[in-house]
C-alpha cells in the first residue's frame, strides 16, 4: 500500500502519528489502554498552580536567605537584584509553562485528527505513536491503536488467507507436475524397450508405484480441501480397542521412522478401554503427525507416544525434539493452509492440522506458570509490570489488556502495585501467566492469604479458563479442600514423587483429606 | 538486541522509581551545601579575594568528588540490583527469556546513562547558582573557561564513578542484603582516601573520584588514574557478567 506523506511536526510532541508494520508498532508501545485516565483539565491547573507556587517559593526563600545573611548597606542592592531576579524567573517559567501546555495540547489534537483522516481514506497502517499518557487525549490514542490494530488484523488474515488459498493451488498444480512428468518417462522408457532385464523393470514400476501413491495423497488433499470447504467432514465412528488400535497404526510406521534416523516409544496402557472414533480419520491423524514429526524432529532424537485414559477421554500425547515452533507461529498451527515459518519450504498444503483437529480436540502446550506469591514492582502499576513481561516476550501489548479483561483487573490496572491488596496481586501473578494465551497453566497456590471473596474470585476464574477457554490449570497446593472444589483430577506428590492420582469428581474433602494422610504416612504406598 | 531490549526494560521500570531519582538529584547536593557555605563565609571570603565563580566551582566539584559522588553512586549501584530482591522480582525476572548477563549488563548501562543525566543537571546548577547571585568569575577568568572546566571535571568525575557502580552491582549480585553492597562500595572509596593521606597510595583503590579529579585537574592533565579507573570498572563489570551468566535460570 503507498503511504501517505503526513506533515510531520519539526518538534517532538506527546503523540505522533506513525506508520510501520503492526506488529513492529505492537512491540514499540508497550502500553495502551488504561482504564482509568488522569482527568486533563485537573493535571494543567495543577501543573499551573504549581509552577506558580515554585516561583514564589524561590523568591520567598533567596529573600529570607539574602535577608539573614546580608548586612543592610549590601541588602539594598542584593534585595532588588533578587527580586528582580524572582519576578522574571516567576513570569518565564509561568510563560513557558502556559505556551508548552497550549502548543502540547493542539500537537496531540493535530496529530490525533490527522491520524484519523488517515485512517478513513483506508491507510490501516497508521498509528499515534506513545499514546501511554494517562490522561483523556491519551485513552483516546490508545483506543485509536486498539480498533487500528484489530482493523489491520482482520484485513491482515483475509488477505493471507487468500494468499494461502492462491498458492495452495500453486503449489498443488507443481507438486502434480511433478510426479506426472517421472511417470510419463518411466513408462515411456518401458515402452522403448529400455527395461532390458526383470530387475530394471521392477525398478522403473516402484518408482511409479511411488510417484502414483504421491499424486494419489495430493488428490486426496484436494477432496479433503472442497470437503471443508462444503462443510461436509462426515465422521464414521465405530468402536474400537484404542490400545490395540494404536499399537498397531504405530507399527505401519516404524520402518519409516527408523530411516529418517529416528526411533519410537510408546506409552500405551495394557487394558484399555473401547473408544468410538472414526479409524479412517484417526489413521489420517497419525499419519499426519508422524509425517510432521520425520519432517521436523532432530536426527537420533526419539518420538513418544503416549495414551491415558482420563476419565471418559481418550488422550493421546505426541512428544518430539526439534526445531522449536516460532512463538509467533504457535496460534496458527491448526489454521487451515497455514505453514509455520520454517516449514515453507518443504511440499505440503498445510491441511494436516486442520483436520487433525476435526471431531476431537488438539492441543499445541504452550505454558504460563505462577510462583507462589509472586514479586512485583511496588512502585509501577499493574498494567506496567505486565508491560515488562511483554517486552521481554515481545508479545504484542494487546496480551496485557486480554489477560487484564480475563482476571477483571482492568480497572484497578492503572494503580500501583504497592496498594494492591494480597488478593489484586494474586490476580496480577495469573494474568502474568496467562499473557499469551498459554495452553497450559501451572499454578503454585495461587489462593494463598486470599480472603474468601478473593479465594471465590480465583475459583471462578480457573473455572472460566477451563471451560471457556479450554486451557489446561495445573495447580498446585496443600489446600485440599480447594483442590477438591476447582480440579477433575488429583495427583499426590509425597517427598517428590507422584504417589497416587485419581479423578477428584464425587469424593467429598473430607474423603481426600483421609486419604492423603494415609497416603502421606505411608500406609497406603506400595 | 538482547541487551537492547534488557536496556528498553531497565529504563522503563526505573522511570518512575522515586528513590533512584532521589539519588541521582542527590548529585545536586553538592552545589547547594556549597551554596549554603558561600553565604555564611561570605566577609571572610571577600577578604580572601575568594568571593567568586572560580572558588564556588572549584568548591562544589571537589564536594562532588570527595563526598557526594560517592555516596550517590553507592546507592545508586545497590539499588538497581537489590530492587529485584526486595520486591521478590528475581523469580519472576529470570524466568524470562533474557539472559541473566544481559540483565546484569542492562542494569550497568543504564545506571551510566542515568549518572551522565544527574551530572549534567549538576554541572549546569554548579554554573547558574552563582550566576543567579550575582558572582561573576575571577580576574584573569571568564564564564566561558568556568563551563569548559566544569564540562571536563563532570567527564572526569564520571569516569571515576565507573568502578565504584560497577563494583557496587556486581557485589550486589552476590549479597541479598542493601547495606552490603553500599558498605563495600563506601568502604573501598574512603578506605582508599585513608590509605592515600597515609601515604600508602599504592594500596588505595585506584577509582577515588578526588584523587582523580586533583590529578587530571591539577595535576597537569595526567590521564593515567582515568585509565586505571576505566580497566577496574571493566574487570568489575566482567566478573559481574560471569556471575551472572554462571547463576542457573529457574526452570
Amino acid at each position: 500500500m503507498p503511504r501517505r506523506s503526513i506533515p510531520r511536526h519539526s518538534t517532538e510532541s506527546a503523540e505522533t502519528v506513525k506508520r510501520t508494520h503492526p506488529e513492529k508498532h505492537r512491540r514499540s508501545k508497550k502500553h495502551t489502554s488504561r482504564a482509568k485516565p488522569v482527568n486533563l483539565s485537573r493535571r494543567y491547573f495543577f501543573v499551573s498552580v504549581a509552577t506558580v507556587i515554585l516561583a514564589a517559593f524561590l523568591t520567598v526563600f533567596i529573600f529570607l536567605v539574602a535577608a539573614l545573611l546580608f548586612s543592610t548597606s549590601e541588602f539594598k542592592f542584593g534585595i532588588f537584584s533578587l527580586l528582580l531576579i524572582a519576578a522574571m524567573a516567576t513570569v518565564t517559567t509561568g510563560a513557558f509553562a502556559s505556551f508548552y501546555m497550549a502548543r502540547s495540547l493542539k500537537k496531540r489534537l493535530t496529530v490525533l485528527t490527522e491520524a484519523i483522516k488517515a485512517m478513513a481514506e483506508g491507510d490501516y497502517r497508521t498509528r499515534i505513536d506513545n499514546a501511554a499518557i494517562r490522561d483523556e487525549i491519551g485513552a483516546v490514542a490508545s483506543a485509536f491503536n486498539d480498533m487500528a490494530d484489530r482493523l489491520e488484523e482482520s484485513r491482515a488474515q483475509e488477505a493471507e488467507l487468500e494468499r494461502l488459498k492462491r498458492q495452495l493451488i500453486t503449489n498443488v498444480s507443481h507438486d502434480l507436475r511433478g510426479p506426472l512428468t517421472s511417470i510419463e518417462g518411466y513408462l515411456a522408457a518401458i515402452e522403448d524397450g529400455l527395461a532390458t532385464d526383470p530387475q530394471k523393470a521392477k525398478q522403473y514400476l516402484s518408482v511409479i508405484r511411488n510417484k502414483s501413491r504421491e499424486l494419489t495423497q495430493l488428490v486426496e488433499d484436494l477432496l479433503l480441501y472442497s470437503r471443508l470447504e462444503s462443510g461436509q467432514y462426515p465422521l464414521n465412528l465405530s468402536s474400537v480397542p484404542c490400545g490395540e488400535w494404536l499399537r498397531e497404526t504405530l507399527a505401519n510406521y516404524e520402518p519409516d521412522i527408523s530411516a529418517a534416523g529416528l526411533s519410537i516409544e510408546a506409552e500405551i496402557p495394557e487394558q484399555t478401554p473401547l473408544i468410538k472414533i472414526d479409524v479412517r480419520k484417526m489413521n489420517q491423524v497419525i499419519a499426519n503427525l508422524v509425517q510432521n514429526t520425520i519432517r521436523y524432529a532432530r536426527q537420533g532424537t526419539c518420538l513418544q507416544v503416549q495414551l491415558q485414559i482420563v476419565g471418559h477421554e481418550a488422550v493421546l500425547t505426541f512428544t518430539n525434539e526439534g526445531v522449536p515452533i516460532d512463538p509467533t507461529d504457535l496460534p496458527h498451527v491448526f489454521e487451515r493452509f497455514y505453514r509455520g515459518k520454517a516449514q515453507n519450504e518443504g511440499i505440503g498444503t498445510g491441511l494436516g492440522m486442520d483436520t487433525a483437529t476435526r471431531g476431537g480436540r488438539m492441543q499445541l502446550r504452550s505454558v504460563g506458570s505462577l510462583v507462589e506469591t509472586p514479586g512485583f514492582y511496588d512502585h509501577l502499576s499493574g498494567y506496567d509490570n505486565l508491560a515488562i513481561a511483554c517486552m521481554a516476550r515481545n508479545l504484542p501489548a494487546r496480551c496485557i489488556t486480554e489477560s487484564l479483561h480475563l482476571t477483571n483487573m482492568s480497572q484497578a490496572s492503572s494503580k500501583p502495585v504497592g496498594r494492591y491488596s494480597m488478593g489484586m496481586r494474586q490476580r496480577l501473578g495469573i494474568s502474568w501467566a496467562l499473557l499469551g494465551n498459554p495452553q497450559l497453566l501451572i499454578l503454585d497456590e495461587p489462593i494463598n492469604g486470599l480472603d474468601p471473596a478473593g479465594v471465590h474470585e480465583v475459583r471462578a476464574l480457573l473455572r472460566h479458563l477451563r471451560d471457556e477457554r479450554g486451557v489446561t490449570v495445573f495447580l498446585s497446593s496443600h489446600i485440599l479442600s480447594e483442590i477438591q472444589q476447582v480440579t477433575d483430577r488429583i495427583g499426590i506428590i509425597h517427598n517428590g514423587r507422584l504417589v497416587a492420582e485419581h479423578d477428584t469428581a464425587g469424593h467429598p474433602a473430607q474423603e481426600l483429606e483421609d486419604y492423603f494422610l494415609r497416603l502421606t504416612e505411608g500406609n497406603e504406598i506400595a | 538486541m538482547k541487551l537492547l531490549k534488557a536496556l528498553r526494560i531497565e529504563i522503563f521500570k526505573m522511570r518512575r522509581d522515586k528513590i533512584f531519582w532521589l539519588a541521582i538529584a542527590g548529585l545536586l547536593g553538592s552545589a547547594l551545601m556549597i551554596l549554603v557555605m558561600f553565604l555564611f563565609s561570605r566577609n571572610d571570603l571577600i577578604e580572601r579575594n575568594l568571593w567568586n565563580m572560580d572558588w564556588f566551582v572549584d568548591q562544589t566539584l571537589q564536594m562532588e568528588a570527595l563526598l557526594l559522588g560517592p555516596m550517590m553512586i553507592a546507592i545508586i549501584g545497590a539499588y538497581l540490583v537489590n530492587l529485584e530482591y526486595r520486591q521478590k522480582m528475581m523469580k519472576s525476572l529470570l524466568p524470562l527469556p533474557m539472559s541473566n548477563a544481559a540483565i546484569f549488563a542492562g542494569k550497568n548501562i543504564w545506571g551510566m546513562i542515568a549518572l551522565t543525566i544527574g551530572m549534567l543537571v549538576a554541572g549546569i546548577a554548579t554554573i547558574l547558582v552563582p550566576m543567579a547571585l550575582g558572582i561573576g568569575p575571577a580576574a584573569g577568568s571568564s564564564l566561558a573557561d568556568m563551563i569548559r572546566l566544569t564540562a571536563i571535571s563532570k567527564v572526569v568525575l564520571l569516569a571515576s564513578f565507573w568502578p565504584c557502580l560497577a563494583f557496587a552491582l556486581t557485589i550486589s549480585l552476590i549479597s541479598k542484603n542493601f547495606v552490603v553492597p553500599l558498605a563495600a562500595a563506601l568502604v573501598a572509596q574512603v578506605g582508599g582516601l585513608l590509605a592515600l593521606q597515609g601515604g600508602k597510595g599504592h594500596l588505595a583503590w585506584p577509582g577515588i573520584p578526588l584523587m582523580i579529579y586533583n590529578t587530571v585537574r591539577k595535576g597537569g592533565g595526567s590521564f593515567e588514574p582515568l585509565l586505571n579507573s576505566a580497566l577496574f570498572a571493566v574487570g568489575f563489570i566482567i566478573i559481574g557478567i560471569l556471575w551472572a551468566a554462571l547463576t542457573k535460570k529457574p526452570e
